[in-house]
């Protein structure tokens, strides 16, 4: 069965979970692992009754609860628009290329302002 | 036979020209407008606020992303810097130095882009950031030691008979911080770029002249991206310098007579 797993975002199986549970208490009470071998000793009893035994109603809405929650690997939302494919193409994946664009970007400017202002002039040799 | 090779004014790239201009008569004939080196600083000041948003973005849940490990180093590394300057109490006034550090850094790197415009190597630009900050220390001292800021300059342990000329000296002295700050950032910008210019301008004519010239392009090519790593290298520690130089200053005003 797989549940949610709170620590790293996943659904995982259900056998994995309790080593995640496991590590819960022993960070939250600081507790040795050797007393964390069953989950069961550290309930209260009164918990540990209705949640285990009890067939109330309220484990049959948990269980609905979970089988109403989403199966499988999260679905990929395609990115929209100019930016969020160039967010998820270069930024989200570490590229260095955005520095090169960005340069590139720059520079072009930096050459446009340049021809108008001064290069153009150059060509005639009007001044130096 | 004497041959005369004819380069463009290396200053030329400094010039400042406007893009959009309001002139009228208006408070003595004023004009409003968007010149080169404002359109690089607004350039600049967008680059950091759109690193920051991306920060925001990704990094609050990790350092997943190399650009988010980058700012994060960026941000240890400056905070460092406050801590062991200016000590606790400069704490406050990290934003603003970290701020400072970000922007000469980004100006002195996008300067270094061919054919853009370096904002910081324009005396104008940062002899009114050095003395806007100085001006801005001066205030910090005078709210937090009041009459007893001018304490900092009577140096302890002077013999009253030198109190005039030494409160002089140093009057002038810490008047000259706010010129020394940005001269030092402006003419190491200057100079690096005029060098470039000058290099690149002889190598491409010696290329281009001979034969000789065109077989022995990969030296000066070389030797020019060894200076452009120089340069970069020159952006990094100006930067550097002028936020450790602002911390000092912080620290002065704050502990008046620390050492």
């Amino acid at each position: 069965m797989l549940l949610y797993d709170f620590y790293n975002f996943n659904l995982v199986q259900r056998s994995t979970i309790k080593s995640n549970i496991t590590l819960f208490f022993s960070l939250s009470f600081h507790i040795s692992f050797r007393k964390m071998s069953s989950i069961k000793s550290l309930l209260p009893p009164k918990i540990s009754v209705s949640g285990v035994t009890g067939a109330s109603g309220s484990t049959a809405a948990l269980s609905d609860l979970y089988s109403k929650l989403p199966k499988g690997p999260a679905p990929k939302v395609q990115p929209q628009g100019f930016l969020g494919r160039y967010y998820a193409r270069y930024i989200a994946t570490s590229s260095p290329a955005p520095i090169l664009h960005v340069s590139l970007a720059i520079g072009l400017i930096g050459y446009t302002v340049n021809y108008h202002f001064h290069l153009k002039y150059h060509k005639k040799r009007e001044h130096h | 036979m004497t041959k005369i090779i004819h380069i463009y004014n290396p200053l030329e790239q400094f010039e400042i020209v406007k893009f959009i201009a309001l002139e009228g008569p208006l408070f003595g004939y004023i004009q409003i407008g968007l010149t080169n080196i404002g359109f690089y600083l607004l350039l600049a000041s967008l680059f950091i606020i759109l690193l920051h948003l991306l920060y925001n973005k990704e990094g609050v849940l990790g350092l997943s992303n190399t650009l988010m490990l980058c700012m994060e180093s960026l941000f240890g590394f400056v905070l460092q810097l406050v801590k062991n300057q200016v000590g606790p109490s400069g704490q406050p006034y990290f934003p603003a130095i970290y701020s400072l550090f970000l922007f000469i850094l980004l100006l002195n790197l996008v300067g270094l882009i061919p054919y853009s415009f370096c904002a910081t190597a324009h005396f104008a630009f940062t002899l009114g950031l050095s003395s806007t900050i100085v001006l801005g220390v001066t205030i910090l001292g005078l709210k937090l030691h009041g009459f007893h800021f001018f304490s900092l300059f009577v140096p302890a342990g002077t013999p009253l008979a030198l109190v005039p000329l030494l409160t002089l000296i140093e009057a002038v002295s810490y008047v000259a911080r706010s010129v020394s700050l940005g001269i030092r950032l402006a003419a190491n910008m200057l100079a690096g770029h005029i060098l470039l210019h000058l290099f690149s301008t002889f190598s491409w004519k010696f290329i281009t002249g001979s034969f000789l010239g065109l077989l022995l392009a990969p030296l000066p090519l070389l030797f020019i991206t060894l200076l452009y790593g120089l340069e970069i290298g020159v952006a990094f520690i100006q930067a550097f310098v002028f936020v450790l130089l602002t911390c000092s200053y912080i620290q002065d005003a704050i502990k008046l007579h620390s050492d």
